[in-house]
């Protein structure tokens, strides 16, 4: 049995979860046909969104369409990257540092406002081109604004080791020598830009 | 419960920079806390400065009343610690269901007006009030069909009310469309409503989807035939009253001049 203006709840719904969806996922959105793009959020919808918070269906949406594997490798890195980006503006900024001065003989970790992927596709072309092997670091400004850069596979991988466990000094020797590159000459590269992200607040002691 | 009075403004995020600079206009404001309840650093120093300055009270969109076999427990005492941790006493949600056994569909559906439905709503009512520690409020939202039910509106938000013990935020523009809708006569309505019940009403603007189903967008003005209902509302009890705008939000400039016009019927003027 068909409810009178049945169609009417229908087409409320599907504004509600289209407007958050779009408005979140703006790139993935604008590269997904409209035909396909309203049977994705149709389909989320009958999959069963389970949050009081409208924003968060937004990463309930990322996970249907992982689980449910209706996206490529190249949308997987823009969803990752469209979807932390909004998370990461809830989270606030690391308070400025009072760790003192950058050292190889400390050990650091990722902050917890940072999100850090290899990513293989240039998310901010058309993610039709492979990029290699950078990687893609997104964190939380001092300011408390959601910011990217993008680092060499070296640094990526070292950023990606540092759990707060051994000192960084332990943490860059093996990936050095995997690079062929001597420990003190890594250090000389690396020195500077470590540094930055302890001031910024995207790695901690 | 803190009383308010006077004439409101729902706060929305394209205005929440600037609405401190027209506090000596607004008596209070209203906030939607499921939109609150994850704000960075940035957000709570606005929203403490915005705090001071402002009586606020909250409006809920998902408890879900009419999901009367789910009660999700963890939400209703994150809540409580949000309304709690800013003091905020006045708490109202519609009289819907909008998830069922979990599942969100973000839209207010409507429920069977059945003696059934009494219970069921009256219970789950019971349990949120014992657990926010503070008494509800519940909107009578519009609906664009009609379940199988066995009573009116007006009986229906009566008896709940009754065995409850919470107050009716009586929504003018939803009263106006549903009475359009559904051809009842609003003015019966009305005479229906035990108005020492009610806490305090919301206006906003609706769309004319078709001649026969308008729907509440909250997208638009006000139209003049909500405004004129407003004035019968107030010539029977001069009650608090808020605007309501959630899409297509213009200027604060503009909305505020909006505001102006309820708050000169609200005056009497």
């Amino acid at each position: 049995m068909e409810y009178a203006n049945a169609d009417i709840y229908r087409k409320l719904i599907f504004y509600r979860f289209d407007e958050t969806l779009s408005a979140s996922f703006p790139l993935f959105r604008r590269q997904t046909g409209d035909k396909k793009w309203k049977k994705l959020v149709e389909d989320f919808i009958v999959w069963g969104p389970q949050s009081h918070y409208v924003w968060k269906s937004a990463g309930k949406f990322r996970c249907f369409l992982l689980e449910t594997k209706r996206v490529g490798r190249r949308h997987k890195d823009l969803l990752w990257f469209e979807w932390h980006s909004l998370a990461l503006s809830r989270l606030d900024p690391i308070e400025p540092s009072l760790s003192g001065k950058f050292r190889f003989s400390r050990s650091y970790r990722l902050a917890d406002s940072v999100r850090l992927r290899r990513l293989r596709y240039s998310i901010h072309t058309d993610c039709r081109k492979t990029r290699g092997n950078f990687w893609t670091l997104l964190f939380v400004t001092r300011k408390g604004e959601v910011s990217w850069i993008e680092t060499t596979p070296f640094i990526g991988e070292l950023l990606a080791s540092c759990d707060g466990g051994e000192p960084l000094k332990k943490v860059v020797e093996p990936i050095a020598k995997r690079y062929g590159v001597a420990y003190k000459d890594a250090k000389a590269i690396l020195e500077r830009p470590l540094a930055s992200f302890m001031d910024e607040g995207i790695i901690v002691a | 419960m803190n009383a308010i009075e006077g004439c409101g403004l729902g706060l929305r995020e394209s205005f929440a920079d600037e609405i401190v600079s027209v506090a000596d206009r607004i008596d209070f404001l209203e906030i939607v806390p499921e939109n609150l309840m994850h704000m960075n650093r940035r957000e709570r120093k606005r929203f403490e400065r915005i705090r001071d300055r402002f009586p606020v009270i909250a409006h809920g969109l998902s408890l879900s009343l009419g999901d009367t076999s789910n009660i999700d427990i963890d939400h209703l005492h994150r809540l409580k610690d949000f309304l709690d941790a800013w003091d905020i006493d006045v708490y109202s949600e519609h009289l819907s269901f909008t998830s069922f056994d979990g599942v969100q569909s973000y839209e207010l559906l409507p429920l069977p007006m059945t003696d059934t439905m009494v219970d069921a709503v009256v219970a789950k009512i019971d349990r949120v009030q014992e657990i926010l520690g503070r008494p509800l409020i519940i909107e009578n939202p519009t609906y664009y069909t009609v379940l199988e039910s066995t009573m009116d509106e007006p009986a229906f938000i009566g008896e709940i009310l009754k065995r409850s013990g919470a107050k009716l935020l009586l929504d003018i523009n939803n009263l106006f469309v549903n009475g359009h809708n559904h051809r009842f006569d609003v003015m019966a309505f009305l005479d229906a409503v035990d108005m020492e019940r009610v806490a305090y009403c919301h206006v906003a603007g609706h769309l004319e989807y078709r001649d026969d189903l308008f729907i509440d967008t909250h997208g638009m003005p006000v139209k003049e035939e909500v405004w004129d209902l407003m004035r019968q509302v107030m010539a029977k009890k001069a009650l608090p009253v808020l605007l309501e705008r959630d899409n297509n939000i213009p200027p604060l400039k503009e909305l505020m001049e909006e505001f102006e016009t309820m708050k000169a019927i609200y005056d009497g003027e």
